[in-house]
């Protein structure tokens, strides 16, 4: 039976093969030059650390560099596709074809059958995908060390374990999809939208609530508090993002001791001289947050010298190391739902497939 | 006597409806058994209960005296050929007899080589671009280098032209005297069934309305014909499958193991067709019947 599910899985392995052997050569043709920006990246940041008036350094990639990263981010959708192409059409193709009738008649069980299946294409799925992650997570070992921001915008998701994880998940989702809808096409198109629901909620709304955020206390520093709006709100003062490497930064305020928020009213009283929209000739809904231009910077240094008096920043975060803690938990809890998903597919392929 | 299908109250219901309902038969080994019936009338269903590709919602079955597909070496005792004679399209013919060696402890690759041969198949060919009648050849040779007790075939010819469903019958056939094998196919053509059975089962109305040996059953089966009469009114042995009458005249389809012997009547042999064609008439307004009863019962 092994044979028999690798001879109907050879076209897409080698397809499989062939992408993951473009990108292996892709990626080790162009590691050397990211170490090098790298290495340009860490002298200029230790220079800007020692300056008082330097507000940072980031690695300075070029147009080929930001197309091979689109690789990396391309690991978010191949758990998926996997779903799709790998495990959909499965059992999907069989049933469609009449071919599970010649297939559960042969000398061996329809058990058997499933499980070489799930053992074959789904250890293929879940190494391909991790060949690939450990391709990118190697690739971009210099653009993270250098971002410092692990948890940041998908990264957590398109490096280390987690795709791993996913792969299974998207994989087993697939299958019983076609098991249970018994058409590809259809079963294709349930796939991905589970998946992404599954995915989007997990990242969402799971992830953050795992473990409860760490709070931190920062005074003021009125070199680095900027004044602005976001959103079209009115203008305040905009904390300053602090220096917490590869920390999952969920937010910055600023609060007074009883923890309410620092509201653009109380700005305006105690700092008039500054550009409120109407009071000045800067006033223009200030969009831009960040450091303020000009003679204004000297009125916002000694309005949050004031300010500080009663206000301090708090921001809420998961400390960096939690990192592979969140890493092996997630893969393990999507590992866990495929197997469970894999469990409901025997019991469904015993009793009620036909 | 050992039955190689053995079924008693054996239904099959898809949610509301049966498509199988109160099957009880036993069919005799080393026969070549034509299961015939309309269109729906549960044929498929009984097959894939035999081979265990489903499960009866009531009653039993026994086939070889085991559970249907219960374990590989009873999965290995009874070959298949399933409707429309499934192939994997993107193996070829050569790949379709390994596969048949490596799913199948028991496999006969000299066998399968030698019909291979003496069908003409490439094996190179993809089984996907083969015509409707070698694939059905290449779906019996699989199926019979399994060397099965008991081979079931669900309507083997219904796609296939005259020449070639003409030929596959006849390699069947003599694979059949070759290996000694219990067959079971269905076919809602009465003349194949006459052509490889000796032994045939109608099914209608998701029923199994009359289940013999053929022989027999011709032998069991008269056409009446004589002046008009009631039919109420025969020996309590003769029963009457089939009654039409004219002004004048009655003719009859009876079962009887005995003679008839009734002067009036003129005795004439019927061919399997119409015995079949009666069973089947009387299945259809019987269904009719009991529709119309349950129509008025829900008013």
């Amino acid at each position: 039976m092994i044979r028999l599910s690798w001879r109907q899985f050879q076209a897409q392995a080698a397809v499989a093969c062939g992408l993951l052997l473009a990108v292996a050569i892709l990626f080790v043709a162009t590691h050397g030059h990211l170490d090098h920006l790298y290495a340009v990246y860490a002298q200029a940041n230790a220079k800007c650390n020692a300056s008082s008036s330097c507000p940072g350094v980031s690695i300075n990639l070029g147009k080929l560099d930001q197309l091979l990263e689109l690789i990396g981010t391309a690991l978010v959708v191949v758990p998926a596709l996997v779903g799709v192409f790998w495990g959909a059409p499965l059992i999907a193709r069989e049933f469609e074809n009449g071919t599970h009738r010649l297939a559960w008649t042969q000398s061996v069980t329809r058990t058997r059958w499933l499980a070489t299946k799930l053992a074959v294409v789904g250890l293929a799925s879940i190494v391909a995908t991790g060949l690939l992650s450990l391709l990118v997570t190697w690739w971009s070992q210099p653009i993270d060390r250098a971002r410092q921001d692990r948890f940041g915008s998908g990264l957590f998701g398109m490096r280390n374990v987690t795709p791993l994880g996913y792969a299974a998940f998207g994989f087993v989702l697939g299958v019983i999809a076609g098991l249970l809808i018994r058409r590809t096409l259809p079963a294709m198109a349930t796939t991905i939208v589970a998946f992404l629901a599954v995915r989007l909620t997990f990242t969402y709304v799971v992830r953050p609530n795992i473990f409860s955020p760490h709070h931190k206390s920062l005074p003021l520093d009125p070199t680095n508090i900027g004044f602005g709006s976001s959103n079209g709100g009115p203008p305040s003062l905009m904390p300053n993002t602090p220096n917490l490497p590869n920390a999952w930064i969920y937010s910055e305020h600023i609060v007074d001791s009883a923890g309410h928020g620092l509201t653009s009213a109380t700005v305006a009283a105690s700092c008039p001289s500054l550009p409120f929209p109407g009071s000045g000739p800067a006033g223009s809904g200030g969009r831009v947050a960040g450091p303020v231009p000009g003679g204004i910077q000297d009125a916002l240094e000694s309005c949050v010298t004031k300010l500080s008096a009663t206000y301090h920043e708090v921001v809420t975060y998961q400390p960096a190391n939690r990192y592979w803690t969140l890493q092996w938990g997630e893969t393990l809890v999507y590992f866990v739902a495929a197997l469970a998903i894999a469990g409901f597919c025997f019991w469904w392929i015993r009793h009620r497939a036909r | 006597m050992s039955a190689v299908l053995d079924a008693s109250g054996l239904g099959k219901r898809y949610r509301q409806r049966w498509a199988l309902r109160d099957c009880t038969l036993q069919v005799p080994a080393a026969r070549v058994v034509g299961l015939v019936g309309p269109n729906g009338a549960g044929k498929t269903t009984l097959l894939q209960l035999a081979v265990g590709l489903l499960e009866p919602s009531a009653g039993q079955i026994a086939v070889l005296g085991g559970r249907p597909a219960e374990n590989p070496e009873q999965l290995g005792r009874v070959g298949f050929v399933a409707q429309d004679t499934p192939v994997y399209s993107g193996l070829s013919v050569g790949e379709h007899l390994e596969l048949g060696s490596w799913l199948n402890a028991r496999f006969d690759v000299a066998t399968a080589d030698r019909r291979i041969d003496q069908l003409g198949l490439d094996r190179k060919q993809r089984a996907g671009k083969l015509s409707g009648g070698q694939r059905a050849q290449l779906a019996l040779t699989l199926a019979l280098a399994k060397r099965p007790e008991l081979l079931v075939l669900d309507e083997p010819v219904a796609s296939l032209d005259p020449l070639a469903r003409h030929e596959f019958l006849q390699h069947l056939m003599e694979s059949v005297a070759e290996h000694s094998v219990s067959v079971v196919l269905s076919s809602h053509l009465v003349a194949d069934v006459e052509r490889v059975c000796d032994y045939v089962i109608v099914l209608a109305g998701s029923r199994v309305q009359v289940a013999g040996d053929v022989e027999e059953l011709l032998a069991s089966h008269h056409r009446l014909t004589g002046p008009r009469r009631d039919v109420t009114q025969l020996p309590s042995d003769q029963e009457v499958i089939e009654a039409s009458h004219t002004d004048r005249q009655t003719t009859l389809l009876v079962q009887t193991s005995g003679p008839i012997l009734d002067p009036a009547w003129t005795v004439e042999q019927i061919g399997l067709e119409d015995l079949v064609l009666a069973y089947m008439r009387r299945a259809g307004d019987a269904g009719r019947t009991t529709q119309t009863k349950h129509l008025g019962s829900v008013k």
